[in-house]
């Protein structure tokens, strides 16, 4: 032992001292901070001559805890999505209490023709009816187009999705290469390795991810149904965007992209590699979701023209003419289902401004000169039809018989069972994430014990520096001898 | 760790949390305090709309039907009065031809025949009442009155009697005048 071994031994208590008080500095100053790991040093005693030697920091994580909040807040993520689309379809339906719900319209409809059954020779009971079938064709028109442009949404919000997960791996490619050189230099990580976990939370909250950290500190990620994110590259994912997107467009038929991970093709279910994030929610709006209120207002729209379509309503019409509601001007057919309810509209006959006359509303459609004025036939026989149970020959309701007042409850009410089975979902998960996420809180910077530690580190630097000054007077002792 | 420390966020997190809450749930009941409505529809139905659309519908297709009660009910105390007006006229007619001791003064007769002619007169226009633009006794063609006028018919029946010397023949002659289809009194 000589007094020099004893002057390093100080020297490196100093140090770890001042290395300790700068991780408790900026473990105080990232109190507030999210995502922030708190930090201490490793210490380890030195061999041979003594002293003590910083190995590293140490970052605190719980990674059970992390990964069960990341696999939270994707899940949240898909059923807030999902949540936020049934909530604007059902106010697109709007409840019978508002006036421009459609149940509110179709009784408006029926309602016009009780007043033109009882007052048939005025003409304003006439536009009442009419002005009540056309804007009924105009919601159904614009609901069509406001699922269509929800779909359209989810398309956009696909392809921005795709653009953050690469850039999002990129940059956890990025900083595992810089973490592994630093590690192989001995060097502090932990701000690399803060940085890295909020990407990781990105990229988790659009495909949930495992990720696997490998001894070499870099990570691998892999998604949660199993295809691999990132190992030593990150993977290669295309979507292709498409701007406008119509009723008749769908990924089966070609027309809408899929999603393409390293070149294949990959299942978009809820047994797929992406699903259980936001990603495979906006798939799920709109291949699934938007598809299946498309199909519901299509069978309305032909139900709703076949009902107006028929001789035993309006005896003026053949097999080959439209009825009041047209398929674009034309009879329904009903192989070409898809889109109806975007092309359901008045027929021309009946529209003044088309040169049609109001008139053939009570005359019948296709009669050339007005007839009694007082004829109630045709009109009765359309209020009549109106509710009329008849079982529906398409969509999620076909072979039940329904009236169109019912029919429009029955997919509103259908539509808001859905959403309360989503809020249930949502407030479950909710809950699940707060908990999580204050038991992570729990484990970040708490100051008061960052406080405690400063006064040991002070202590010890203090101690430390008090030993030099010891050794310095030693030394002095012996050179004035 | 956790049992030893409490991490700063952690307390704020929680409180931020139950402060928005609370917010959120004054927010609602206000809300429904000031419209009286609930605010969240699909929630209070659990998602079946069914009877909330059937009691909608049914306001709304009754409201409608008072509507046309009421101008049934309007139409049907004007043809009452119509016809009452009618009847009165009538019986008033009937009374004097009853007064038989007077019938042979030429005064009287010329009285009658102008109380009758006036009674006659009355009766088609009250058969022709038009209430809000509709013709009451006209059926579906209900745009034009219901008969010619008093004038017309009386000059058509003139014509139908010309020549005619005794009373039942003219009775007669005016009964099948009225009774033939398309008769000269049809609009």
């Amino acid at each position: 032992m000589s007094l020099s071994g004893a002057l390093l031994n100080a020297i490196s208590g100093l140090s770890a001292a001042k290395r300790g008080t700068e991780l408790t500095a900026s473990n105080i100053s990232n109190a507030n901070t999210k995502g922030y790991g708190k930090k201490s040093a490793i210490l380890m005693a030195r061999l041979g001559s003594g002293g003590v030697d910083v190995l590293g920091v140490k970052r605190f994580q719980d990674a059970g805890l992390l990964s069960d909040r990341r696999l939270a807040s994707a899940g949240l993520e898909n059923s807030d999505a999902k949540q936020l689309f049934l909530k604007k379809i059902l106010n697109l339906f709007g409840t019978a209490d508002k006036s421009g719900s459609l149940s509110a319209h179709l009784s408006r409809f029926e309602s016009a023709l009780v007043g033109a059954v009882s007052n048939p020779s005025q003409s304003i009971s006439l536009q009442n009816v009419f002005t009540a079938a056309r804007e009924l064709a105009e919601k159904l028109n614009q609901m069509s187009q406001k699922v269509q442009a929800a779909r359209e949404t989810a398309d956009q919000k696909i392809t921005s999705q795709v653009k953050t997960l690469t850039s999002a791996l990129n940059t956890v490619k990025d900083l595992n290469d810089r973490i592994l050189k630093l590690k192989l230099n001995n060097k502090d990580t932990s701000t690399l390795e803060d940085q890295r976990q909020k990407q990781i939370d990105d990229i988790s909250d659009i495909i949930p991810i495992r990720e696997d950290p490998k001894k070499n500190g870099t990570v691998s990620l892999v998604s949660l149904g199993g295809t691999t994110l990132l190992a030593t590259k990150p993977a290669e994912i295309l979507f292709e965007p498409s701007v406008v997107i119509t009723a008749d467009m769908s990924r089966k038929n070609g027309l809408l992209s899929g999603l393409k991970i390293n070149g294949t093709d990959i299942a978009l279910n809820e047994k797929g590699p992406v699903r259980g994030g936001s990603l495979a929610a906006q798939f799920a709006i709109r291949d699934e979701l938007a598809q299946a209120v498309q199909t519901e207002l299509d069978a309305a729209a032909r139900n709703l023209i076949k009902r107006f379509q028929s001789s035993s309503v309006d005896a003026t019409l053949t097999a080959a003419d439209p009825g009041l509601f047209t398929d674009a001007g034309a009879v329904l057919d009903p192989t070409k289902e898809v889109g109806l309810a975007r092309q359901i509209t008045i027929n021309a006959r009946v529209d003044p401004d088309n040169g049609g006359k109001l008139f053939r509303l009570r005359d019948g459609l296709m009669s050339k000169v007005p007839g009694t004025v007082g004829d109630t036939k045709t009109l009765k026989a359309m209020q009549d039809i109106m509710s009329e149970k008849q079982t529906l020959a398409s969509g999620k309701f076909a072979t039940q018989s329904h009236s169109l007042a019912t029919l429009s409850t029955a997919i509103l009410s259908s539509l808001g069972s859905d959403l309360m089975a989503e809020e249930r979902q949502n407030e479950y998960r909710v809950s699940a994430l707060t908990q999580l996420r204050e038991l992570e809180k729990d484990g970040a910077v708490d100051t008061d014990e960052e406080a405690q530690k400063m006064l040991i580190l002070e202590h010890s630097y203090k101690a430390n520096a008090r030993m030099i000054k010891t050794i310095d007077e030693m030394l002095q002792t012996i050179l004035r001898i | 760790m956790s049992g030893l420390s409490i991490g700063e966020l952690s307390r704020n997190t929680l409180m931020t949390q139950q402060n928005r809450e609370i917010k959120n749930r004054i927010e609602v009941l206000s809300e429904q305090m000031v419209t009286g409505q609930v605010t969240n529809i699909t929630r209070h139905l659990n998602g079946n709309f069914h009877e909330l659309a059937d009691i909608e519908h049914r306001l709304k297709t009754l409201e409608h039907y008072k509507k046309s009660m009421q101008q049934g009910a309007n139409m049907l105390s004007v043809t009452q009065l119509a016809l009452k007006n009618i009847h009165d006229r009538t019986q008033t007619l009937h009374d004097k031809l009853r007064q038989t001791d007077q019938l042979s003064k030429t005064a009287f007769q010329t009285a009658l025949k102008t109380e009758s002619r006036a009674a006659f007169d009355a009766a088609i226009l009250s058969l022709n009442t038009q209430t809000s633009g509709r013709s009451l006794f006209a059926g579906a063609a209900h745009e034009k009155p219901a008969l010619a006028t008093a004038k017309d018919i009386y000059s058509k029946l003139k014509t139908a009697i010309n020549g005619m010397t005794k009373a039942n023949d003219i009775v007669t002659a005016v009964e099948t005048w009225f009774n033939g289809s398309g008769g000269g009194f049809e609009t």
